[in-house]
């Protein structure tokens, strides 16, 4: 990722693919998100890369208050370990805080956007200690969301499960949602898995994909009437001086396609899976056809994936757009953001951040 | 009201309704405009329905309504169904508003 691009992403505040860690001088400055001195500073970027990946990133800015003057970065996998953290730094880590801080790497790579009521909630729900002021949510929002996705609950709380299960008629239909909500019934999620025809072993993992694909919904219904703008723009036709080269103006014209396939393919992707998912949902609904929700399921968890990954791409170019606007028409400035967005979608490094690898 | 209008008619989940007979506050499973699921609770007389009965919700309101009418439809696992008459023109568009889907939009082929 060049220069340019990590400027506009870390200055748009972008929640979903930007996760900034630096401690706050105002807020955070005795309680850094990271204990470990070295990840004190670190920055985590969400981004999509080629057909539909979805890349974690540790940024270390060389000067923490000055992010954009470069840095060195790493690709963060869920399975991150000391070793590869020791690798990176080229030093041996002990102590205790690295421990926890590879635990919150974990969690931050696993989960597949940086929206802060996501985030919140998988630190909650892993159990790991974290200062909830880093996540960018008031304690109202993240209760009034709870209250809308649990309400979404309710008719998979309300199917009859087999008769020795503690379903509904032995218990209150809010105590059963509660516990799909917060899947830590072995008990009653293993009657649940049976009766749904999810396999043993992944059935928090199953439910919590579908509520998350659940509160993607929400993410992306915000964006239409931005990413409308965004495919008008890109639709457009235009005078392209492009610095007066024809080979300039050519290459825009590519970097156009190229970002505008992209975002398409990432929309529509988007749009199927909540199609199949509000189908399913409301058949269970209307019909209290459970068979179209048991097939839904078993794709859920990576539907949720995928679209993490889509809201990656979408969110990239909506930032890139946004900057994009604020500049004069064909300049050699907008000329290159559309052209390193378009690199960093197909998956091309751009050298512009030293270190192992582009960040 | 019939087994066959109530499958026609669109069915709304509201997290907090509520359906109050015979002073017993039952749980909502589903409600559409002119039948109500409930959690089947034990004493309740569901076959006499006597009223008054209402629609209750602490978190909404205008979902507060007066039941004129409540009579028996069907049972399920756990379930009752029952049909009934709010006198309120515009009943179901606020279970509309108010069902756990409202905030679901389809998104448009924006690409056109």
């Amino acid at each position: 990722m060049a220069n340019a691009q990590l400027k506009i992403l870390l200055s748009s505040g972008s929640s979903p693919i930007v996760f900034d860690a630096r401690p706050n001088a105002e807020e955070t400055a005795e309680t850094p998100f990271f204990k470990h001195g070295l990840l004190k500073n670190a920055i985590l970027l969400k981004t999509g890369v080629g057909e539909a990946g979805l890349q974690t990133k540790l940024f270390l800015p060389f000067d923490s208050n000055r992010a954009t003057r470069g840095g060195v970065s790493m690709i963060c996998q869920p399975s991150i370990s000391q070793e590869h953290l020791e690798a990176f730094f080229g030093t041996q880590l002990v102590g205790e805080a690295i421990k926890h801080d590879i635990r919150k790497l974990e969690i931050l790579a696993k989960t597949p956007s940086f929206s802060p009521f996501l985030l919140r909630d998988a630190f909650e729900r892993s159990g790991v200690e974290a200062d909830v002021r880093y996540f960018q949510v008031s304690d109202s929002e993240i209760a009034e969301l709870k209250q809308i996705l649990k309400g979404k609950l309710k008719p998979l709380a309300a199917m009859p499960l087999p008769s020795d299960a503690s379903g509904v008629g032995n218990e209150k239909l809010d105590v059963l949602v509660n516990k799909l909500w917060e899947l830590n019934d072995p008990g009653f999620l293993a009657s649940f898995a049976h009766a749904l025809k999810i396999p043993n072993g992944e059935t928090t993992e199953v439910l919590y994909g579908w509520i998350g694909v659940s509160y993607f919904n929400r993410e992306f219904s915000k964006r239409q009437v931005a990413l409308r703008a965004l495919a008008e723009w890109l639709l457009a036709k235009r005078p392209v001086s492009g610095g007066g080269r024809e080979d300039n103006a050519a290459q825009y014209e590519l970097d156009l396609r190229i970002v505008r396939d992209r975002v398409r393919a990432a929309w529509s992707a988007a749009g199927e899976i909540f199609g199949r998912f509000n189908t399913s949902y409301d058949r269970l609904i209307q019909d209290s056809d459970v068979a179209m929700f048991v097939e839904y399921l078993k794709g859920a968890r990576k539907d949720f994936l995928s679209l993490g990954a889509h809201l990656a791409f979408i969110e990239q170019s909506l930032c890139t757009f946004n900057a994009i606007l604020i500049e004069r028409p064909g300049s050699q400035l907008s000329l290159d953001l559309l052209h390193d967005l378009s690199l960093s979608m197909r998956g091309v490094a751009i050298d512009g951040i030293s270190g192992q690898a582009a960040a | 009201m019939h087994g066959r209008e109530r499958r026609i008619d669109k069915r709304y989940v509201v997290g907090s309704l509520m359906l109050e007979t015979s002073g017993v506050l039952c749980e909502t499973r589903d409600v559409s405009r002119r039948a109500v699921a409930i959690v089947q609770r034990p004493g309740l007389d569901y076959l006499r329905c006597p009223g008054p009965a209402w629609f209750r919700s602490e978190r909404h309101s205008g979902l507060n309504e007066q039941i004129t009418r409540l009579h028996f439809m069907a049972q399920g696992a756990g379930f009752v169904v029952l049909g009934y008459e709010v006198d309120a023109a515009d009943w179901e568009a606020r279970l509309a508003a108010h069902d756990v889907r409202s905030d679901m939009v389809t998104l448009e082929d924006v690409f056109g």
